[in-house]
């Protein structure tokens, strides 16, 4: 229960955080903090957990952004699929992997919602002249990668070390005497 | 069957959240590309977030506001004496003089504004900006709860700043002017010359219009035209800065330098006004705050 609640908090801090750097940093130097989470989570925790929590942040994301309701969910539910695939065929427990895997994914993500967006809306929010910052980003988010993902299972495995023990005290105390 | 939904339990939920954001958009697609949110779920997160980064940037705004007002002045005292002995002399010389520069500051503005357009504005702080690079959008800290809705133009006292797009109770998401979703019906002040006012995704605007002689030109001012029933007539939107003329098409754009600098927006003004054209799109007087439906019959 509790990696659960941790990662529902990690989740709504990713996304404050996202808001709160927006109005301070420029957008090229801006981490997409709820791709890092989504690419970190879908590596270190059950598929489950990922998958879900790739959904909510993904409709949390919608919600505080301009974008139409469900096109940044869907982007990283697609990005969840993706990191299950590749982390099935490398192992993306390792930094260079884990970095140059969320490089390309960073810019795919970028694609992904000028694809959807000029789908449902008509118009594309990404032009030419957001190539450099999409780049840029790509290139943060790559280098945040490791670190991230050594905090998020850092944090998991001390979790369930936690709730594993705490399991492991109640068995044996309501195991019977003989 | 238990083994084998065990097996098939992850890939159907994914296929099923697949879908339900498809669905979602498809949705969200007819409601005019995201406008009118004012009752989705959305808004419980709007309303969690909004304090939350309140309180973040309030040491940042405070350590700015400390900066502003007192480390950057340091260097400037003898400017500053300088600058009031200037005023006094001013003031001495020519009392109608200074009462203009007083006049002009922006509280002022904003006052007349006011009057000239017959709308009540609720003031707004901008508490948070658009998650996503990409959409250019801010959270405001005032909702519903505040008389504030969807479909209401948001200004500052240089001019027009965007629409709101989805209300909270106690916060709303305003949609910039430079998002490439937003289209503004404008026209040039001097030679009436109208046409669409479209973001870019950049800090600049591209005015596009219909080629009838030499009526746009740089220098020249963009104001809204009040045709479309979404913004009242004369809202300034910004200035040309360059016009692209290309002879081959009837329609020729323009770069418009807004007038609102969007890098340092933090006091915002919501007109509580809908146009027309909002009021067909969000469904009569019903979702109008009283204030708002005075001031509409006298609105422009």
């Amino acid at each position: 229960m509790r990696p659960a609640v941790a990662l529902v908090l990690l989740a709504l801090g990713a996304l404050v955080l996202q808001g709160t750097l927006a109005a301070l940093v420029p957008p090229a130097l801006l981490p997409d903090l709820a791709l890092l989470l989504t690419v970190t989570v879908a590596v270190a925790a059950p598929a489950t957990w990922a998958l879900l929590l790739a959904a909510g942040l993904g409709f949390g994301a919608d919600v505080l952004s301009g974008t139409l309701m469900g096109q940044l969910a869907l982007l990283r539910l697609l990005a969840f699929a993706t990191t299950r695939f590749v982390h099935a065929q490398f192992h993306l427990e390792r930094a260079i992997p884990l970095a140059s895997f969320c490089f390309a994914l960073a810019l795919l993500d970028a694609l992904g919602l000028a694809a959807l967006s000029r789908l449902f809306l008509g118009a594309s929010p990404l032009g030419l002249e957001a190539v450099p910052t999409a780049l840029a980003r790509a290139a943060l988010v790559a280098a945040l990668a490791p670190g991230a993902h050594r905090l998020v299972s850092g944090v998991l495995a001390s979790l369930y070390e936690g709730d594993g023990r705490r399991r492991e005290v109640r068995f044996d105390t309501r195991r019977p005497v003989i | 069957m238990r083994e084998f939904l065990g097996r098939l339990g992850l890939p159907l939920l994914f296929g099923a959240l697949v879908l339900l954001t498809l669905f979602a958009m498809v949705a969200d697609r007819r409601v005019l590309a995201g406008l009118g949110r004012d009752r989705s779920v959305g808004s419980a997160l709007i309303e969690l977030v909004v304090p939350v980064q309140k309180a973040l940037l309030f040491p940042v705004d405070a350590t700015r506001d400390l900066w502003a007002r007192y480390v950057a002045l340091v260097g400037l005292r003898a400017e500053n004496e300088r600058l009031r002995a200037r005023l006094a002399e001013l003031e001495e010389q020519n009392l109608q003089y200074a009462e203009a520069i007083v006049a002009s500051g922006h509280l002022q503005r904003i006052a007349e504004m006011r009057e000239n357009f017959g709308v009540p504005l609720r003031p707004a702080q901008v508490v948070g900006h658009d998650v996503s690079p990409w959409f250019r959008s801010v959270l405001v800290d005032r909702g519903g709860s505040h008389e504030v809705r969807s479909g209401m133009p948001v200004v500052t006292d240089r001019g027009l700043v965007g629409l709101v797009t989805a209300s909270a109770p106690h916060a709303a998401r305003v949609m910039l002017l430079l998002d490439r979703q937003s289209a503004v019906d404008g026209m040039i002040q001097r030679s009436r010359a109208r046409g669409i006012v479209r973001g870019t995704g950049t800090g600049q605007l591209e005015f596009t219009f219909m080629v009838r002689g030499d009526d746009v030109r740089p220098g020249d001012d963009v104001i809204t035209s009040g045709v479309g029933g979404v913004h009242p007539k004369g809202l300034r939107i910004g200035r040309i800065v360059e016009v692209r003329a290309d002879s081959a098409s009837l329609l020729h754009t323009a770069t418009v330098q807004p007038a609102v600098d969007f890098g340092r927006l933090e006091q915002v003004f919501v007109m509580l006004h809908r146009g027309p054209t909002m009021e067909l799109l969000y469904g009569g007087e019903g979702d109008l705050p009283e204030a708002t439906a005075r001031a509409g019959d006298g609105a422009p």
